[in-house]
């Protein structure tokens, strides 16, 4: 049950449950609620503007009992939804920290399973300054540059050098990073506890070239207001297990790397 | 008989993230109680020390800086707004507000209270009202 599970190393706390086809060679992009929300809200703009259905269901006993009501059916608040050979995960929870490292883990070995082709993982970083910033920047992290280099100008980034980084995002990059996957962090400047639609708009400026990625980031800029005030709660329950996670560290410096 | 430390280190560690849970959930359901009850808007709200008071950051997406009331009221400060939102319609009664009653720390220099908006984001520098003394170190 939630809370009261038991932490395992085991490959079987997540179902991932598949209701639509899931092809070889996808793009998997992480929307997971981190810091000011930043993939989360970047995720909801890509399913709706490219209109996505829902393909994979993804469940676990390490998750709160929470079902998703939408057009009087019910749905996992943690889902994959998907379309011309790219999936999108997003979820309505944060993943609560305890299953923060299983998640990673499993979601990692299904990647692999599926045989996806790379992954692209956004988030924000928070940035003390971001209310003077009109246009924040986004730092990167990649495994393998080559394989985003044609479709990502790389050299027009700064690439994340030396930090913390803490959460879901960071645990589900380490594993890419050691399963092999072709796989790409973009970090954009941002709030740390306010939803963060202008942060987003950045990350997704980046992947403009990605045609499967492309959205129109005026229309996100339009209904950021609305955005902020609908993400509210997800983020005030993010925050929660940001600092559960120790988020904090994400503002000191790694001691043993000279 | 030997005692397996990390099954007991495991124990605590879920009773301590579910006592966590439970008084965080306590808190945010107040919170959305009371915005439910008073048919108003909370909104996410932060407040950090400076060199020489503090500055608290509001969140109000959509509000300009001619709508905002903001009163200090014993020893908070109270934050009004109209709420434009669709989101917010759905949930309340009436035409929704963003209210927040925001505690004070402790010596705010009422006078030195200094607040300016910019994207909805309201911002508030406060000062302490003794710089207090240097003490010397023998």
């Amino acid at each position: 049950m939630y809370g009261e599970a038991t932490l395992s190393n085991g490959l079987d706390k997540f179902k991932f449950d598949e209701v639509d086809t899931v092809g070889e060679g996808q793009l998997l992009f992480d929307g997971l609620p981190d810091t000011g929300l930043v993939g989360t809200i970047a995720a909801q703009s890509i399913v709706n503007s490219k209109k996505m259905s829902l393909s994979v269901r993804i469940d676990s006993e390490l998750l709160p009992p929470v079902a998703v009501v939408k057009d009087r059916n019910l749905f996992e608040p943690l889902v994959i939804y998907g379309s011309d050979g790219v999936s999108v995960l997003t979820s309505e929870i944060p993943i609560p920290t305890e299953a923060v490292k299983p998640f990673a883990r499993e979601l990692a070995a299904w990647l692999v399973k599926r045989k996806f082709k790379s992954v692209i993982s956004v988030g924000g970083v928070a940035d003390p300054n971001r209310p003077e910033k009109e246009k924040p920047e986004v730092l990167y992290i990649t495994n393998q540059p080559e394989a985003f280099s044609k479709e990502i100008d790389l050299k027009s980034l700064e690439p994340l050098d030396r930090a913390f980084l803490v959460g879901s995002k960071a645990a589900f990059l380490l594993e890419c990073f050691r399963s092999g996957i072709s796989t790409l962090g973009l970090f954009a400047q941002s709030f740390l506890n306010y939803p963060d639609p202008g942060a987003a708009a950045s990350a997704l400026s980046v992947l403009g070239r990605m045609s499967q990625l492309s959205v129109d980031v005026s229309e996100l800029v339009k209904s950021g207001e609305e955005m902020r005030v609908r993400f509210r709660d997800l983020m005030r329950r993010t925050m929660g297990e940001m600092e559960r996670a120790q988020k904090s560290r994400e503002l000191e410096f790694p001691s043993l790397v000279v | 008989m030997s005692i397996d430390f990390s099954e007991e280190f495991e124990d605590r560690f879920r009773r301590f993230m579910a006592e966590a849970r439970r008084i965080e959930d306590r808190a945010i359901r107040a919170m959305k109680e009371f915005e439910r009850r008073e048919s108003c808007v909370v909104p996410l709200y932060e407040i950090r020390p400076t060199k020489e008071g503090y500055f608290i950051t509001v969140d109000l997406p959509g509000v300009e800086k001619e709508e905002v009331e903001l009163t200090f009221k014993g020893a908070s400060l109270v934050i009004r707004a109209p709420c434009r939102s669709v989101t917010a319609r759905r949930t309340c009664r009436g035409e929704p507000q963003y209210f927040v009653e925001l505690p004070l720390p402790p010596g705010i220099d009422e006078r030195s209270v200094a607040a300016s908006m910019k994207n909805g984001l309201l911002r508030i520098e406060m000062k302490t009202a003794k710089a207090g003394y240097r003490l010397e170190i023998h």
